[in-house]
């Protein structure tokens, strides 16, 4: 598992989380799918699909920006607007893309924080 | 009744309709071969999502996507942009810069709008797709890229040949299988999804409660001829997502130019015209539609005047 490809899937389980971790996997991604993420420092990007019920956005993204890893924090959910301000003063590290979102917005957001170097210059 | 949460990811655009689900069978062929592919369709009618769709069911789907959109990019600037540039090669070119060709290596390049590339840049594009080899320009060497191009037009190319605005020998290099994306007038079936999507996105997005359309509103909506497609549906609900945050959106809370319904008088001579090469079920499903739209999303007056029961147009609709 090469680190900057790896991903932690944070998600409560089920068909949504399976379906995304095989999307990520065939994007080329090696990820890691878990319900909760306390130790975010060993992969290099987190993606949350954090439910309508979650107390609070800002708590955990906050604890994996402490870190110089992850390199990149992608959070999918329905209230953007609590995670403004920490995406306002990290926009290199942190995405906050709004639900319902395509698969592969992911991706891009994933791959903007680890662009390949180009082939055959 | 417990309702399953609404899905946070998408992975496949909304298609549902007979339309969308022949068109994607063929695109979902295409996919995995190594033929160029050209998307054909009006403007909003989503070229771009559905090459995006043509790149993740390819082998490729682990390489780049990039998109190009060859209108919006100024004539002095195209090649520059496409196949990238050495330091120095123009004023301002201060260091090395990588083009999209380079970018998508691997990937998928998308040359949205194709009709409208420069002419003095379309043949080193045709030499690149016959030799996959490019130069940046001010560059001396020739750079080797693996890419697949995709490509899409408003409008079919061979217009564009005959009024001399695109070469003919790249018109038949690229042409490879012409894909055309359904307006959204002829995947109706589509828009009560689509519907549901937008307002729970932009509610997102604009920090709001989604607003609930009611069902004459609804029926306005799926009766409407979309001339600016899915980009036009969501610019709709765009706006009474911000008007009517969390309550109800009546017919009259729409944007302008939606008449209440094709035709509003429950009673008189109505007609409509029905595709005659279209599957019964889909010619059955406009009649409703039509009907259920000229009662106002009433469905008791329109089982009515239809002569069957409200549960079997229940049943219908879900269908």
């Amino acid at each position: 598992m090469t680190l900057d490809r790896s991903v932690a899937l944070v998600a409560v389980a089920g068909d949504q989380r399976d379906v995304l971790a095989r999307y990520l996997t065939g994007a080329g991604f090696d990820v890691l799918a878990c319900h909760e993420l306390t130790v975010a420092g060993s992969f290099g990007a987190v993606v949350w699909l954090a439910g309508d019920g979650e107390a609070s956005l800002v708590a955990p993204v906050r604890s994996w920006l402490r870190t110089g890893r992850p390199h990149r924090i992608v959070v999918v959910t329905g209230r953007p607007a609590m995670l403004r301000e920490l995406a306002a003063a990290h926009p290199e590290r942190l995405l906050v893309l709004p639900a319902p979102t395509f698969g592969w917005h992911i991706v891009d957001a994933l791959r903007a924080a680890s662009t390949p170097g180009p082939r055959g210059a | 009744m417990v309702r399953a949460p609404a899905p946070a990811i998408v992975l496949e655009p909304v298609m549902s309709s007979p339309a969308m689900r022949s068109f994607d069978r063929v695109l979902c062929a295409v996919a995995t071969k190594d033929v160029t592919v050209t998307f054909v369709g009006e403007s909003g009618s989503g070229k771009e999502v559905m090459a995006r769709r043509l790149h993740d069911l390819s082998p490729r789907r682990s390489g780049p996507f990039v998109p190009i959109n060859c209108a919006a990019i100024p004539d002095a600037l195209f090649e520059s942009e496409l196949f990238g540039h050495e330091r120095g090669a123009f004023t301002g070119a201060v260091e090395r810069g990588l083009g999209k060709v380079e970018i998508a290596g691997g990937g998928t390049l998308f040359l949205d709008e194709v009709g409208e590339m420069p002419l003095a840049a379309q043949p080193k594009l045709l030499r690149f797709l016959e030799t996959h080899r490019f130069m940046r320009v001010g560059g001396t060497k020739k750079l080797e890229v693996d890419v697949r191009v995709v490509l899409a037009t408003l409008r079919p190319l061979e217009a564009e040949v005959r009024a001399g605005r695109f070469r003919e020998d790249l018109y038949y290099r690229i042409q490879g299988v012409a894909l055309t994306v359904p307006p959204l007038r002829e995947r109706r079936r589509d828009i009560p999804m689509l519907i549901d999507t937008f307002l729970r996105q932009l509610g997102a997005i604009h920090n709001c409660a989604p607003a609930r359309l009611s069902r004459s509103a609804r029926a306005v909506l799926m009766a409407h001829d979309w001339p600016g497609n899915v980009r036009q549906l969501r610019n709709a609900i765009e706006l009474v997502t911000i008007l009517r945050s969390g309550k109800t959106v009546r017919v009259h809370d729409l944007p302008p130019g939606f008449d209440p319904a094709p035709s509003a008088e429950p009673a008189g001579e109505q007609t409509i015209s029905i595709d005659l090469d279209q599957p019964l079920a889909d010619m059955v499903d406009d009649l409703v539609r039509h009907v259920v739209a000229a009662e106002r999303g009433d469905l008791a007056r329109a089982a009515r005047r239809l002569g069957v029961s409200v549960r079997t147009l229940q049943r219908r609709r879900r269908a």
